[in-house]
């Protein structure tokens, strides 16, 4: 099945909270980590900067909100940090990390 | 009528050999004589076999290897017994030893750190492991890593090193030579000789050995050597590449693999002029 790599605007990441699955194994190694995804076997390395997005994935918090962690974490200016967010978002979500039923079907509405 | 069985335990491996060839178990025998035991002690020991047979009298005689009764390969070619032996243990270590986390990788131990160099076939593993074997550095294991899966320590597989055709000079500058000088024939990657790690050093051989170092090497001509750290999730990633038996442990590999290198200092390698990368590596890793 074609996935369609997701293409946030700016409007978009002020609403979507994005989900990390559950059953994905993360082994955190110094602040950074490997996401493990058990359907595939496919093994995945996360910086220090994309782990701490990856945490934020709860499926609560917007990639706003996230982007505004990051630059608490990483003093880095919002905008940076929102491009950095949305690129991972989508990059997670294209190797199927996370859960996208619920906000995939709002970006392409 | 086949004759009896010879037993070998190479290191943390019990097999044994059976043949109606008695040249092929002479040579076999002798390759790993220091490793030879008396009787089958094991209850999970690998039992390979080689066969023969030639359709007619003026037929060539073909070979048939076979590893746990399950055929390995077949060859007309005598050159390509051994290496389809070597390989055919390697593949049985592969299906029976669901103990061990498998790396495709040389072990080494300098002291009592265990030490890894990951790498895929032709990064020069086994040439490497040769030149630190060479300056007494304590032998493991050549073509894979066997890991504990419990105590996250190497355990030793010390079979013969095997050398590539393109090796054979700087191993040679080693002053070290293929076993009796004889060259095999490996499919795919050309002539081999075998070094028996004894012949390079009197005692080669290590104990199960915590993991302390993992390099990932990739031999570079005419590269001046240099050796870069890797962050553990990089080599934990990286070392996700070379496991054999994933499918054993299933999800727990990763996490598996992650506890091998959280006790570890992770490196990568170009490795040139083999002399100069084992000096590198020296300087790095304390004795």
């Amino acid at each position: 099945m074609q996935f369609e790599c997701p293409h946030w605007t700016s409007r978009d990441s002020d609403f979507i909270p994005p989900r990390r699955r559950r059953d994905i194994i993360e082994n955190e190694l110094d602040g950074e980590a490997t996401l493990f995804d058990p359907h595939n076997g496919n093994t995945y390395q996360l910086n220090q900067t994309s782990y701490v997005i990856w945490r934020q994935c709860d499926g609560r918090t917007t990639m706003r909100e996230i982007a505004k962690c990051v630059t608490a974490s990483f003093k880095v200016d919002v905008d940076t940090a929102s491009d950095h967010v949305e690129q991972l978002v989508a990059r997670l979500a294209e190797s199927r990390l996370l859960e996208l039923s619920e906000y995939y079907p709002l970006v392409h509405s | 009528m086949h004759r009896n069985p010879i037993h070998f335990r190479i290191g943390a491996i019990d097999l044994s050999l059976r043949s109606e060839l008695d040249e092929v178990v002479q040579e076999f025998a002798a390759l790993y004589r220091p490793f030879r035991k008396d009787g089958n002690d094991s209850d999970n020991s690998i039992e390979m076999e080689v066969r023969s047979d030639r359709r007619a009298w003026y037929g060539r005689r073909r070979y048939h290897v076979f590893g746990d009764d399950r055929t390995i390969g077949r060859s007309r070619r005598r050159p390509e017994v051994m290496p389809y032996l070597e390989w055919g243990i390697n593949r049985q270590v592969i299906a029976r030893h669901g103990e061990f986390l498998q790396v495709h990788a040389a072990s080494l131990a300098r002291g009592n750190a265990g030490v890894i160099f990951a790498a895929n076939s032709g990064s020069g593993k086994s040439t490497l492991a040769a030149g630190l074997l060479s300056r007494g550095w304590k032998y493991l294991s050549d073509e894979f890593a066997l890991i504990d899966a419990e105590t996250q320590w190497l355990h030793p597989f010390p079979k013969a090193l095997c050398i590539k055709s393109g090796a054979f000079k700087v191993v040679e500058q080693l002053n070290l030579h293929p076993w009796q000088r004889r060259y095999y024939v490996k499919a795919f990657k050309g002539r081999v000789g075998y070094l028996r790690p004894h012949d390079v050093s009197d005692q080669p051989l290590a104990s199960p050995s915590p993991i302390r170092f993992v390099i990932f090497p990739k031999y570079i001509e005419g590269a001046h050597p240099r050796l870069f750290p890797l962050s553990r999730a990089q080599a934990a990633f990286s070392l996700a590449k070379y496991v054999m038996n994933s499918g054993t442990f299933g999800n727990r590999s990763a996490s598996l693999l992650a506890d091998v290198v959280r006790q570890a200092v992770c490196f990568g390698l170009e490795s040139g002029p083999l002399e100069a990368t084992c000096d590198l590596i020296e300087s790095v890793l304390p004795e």
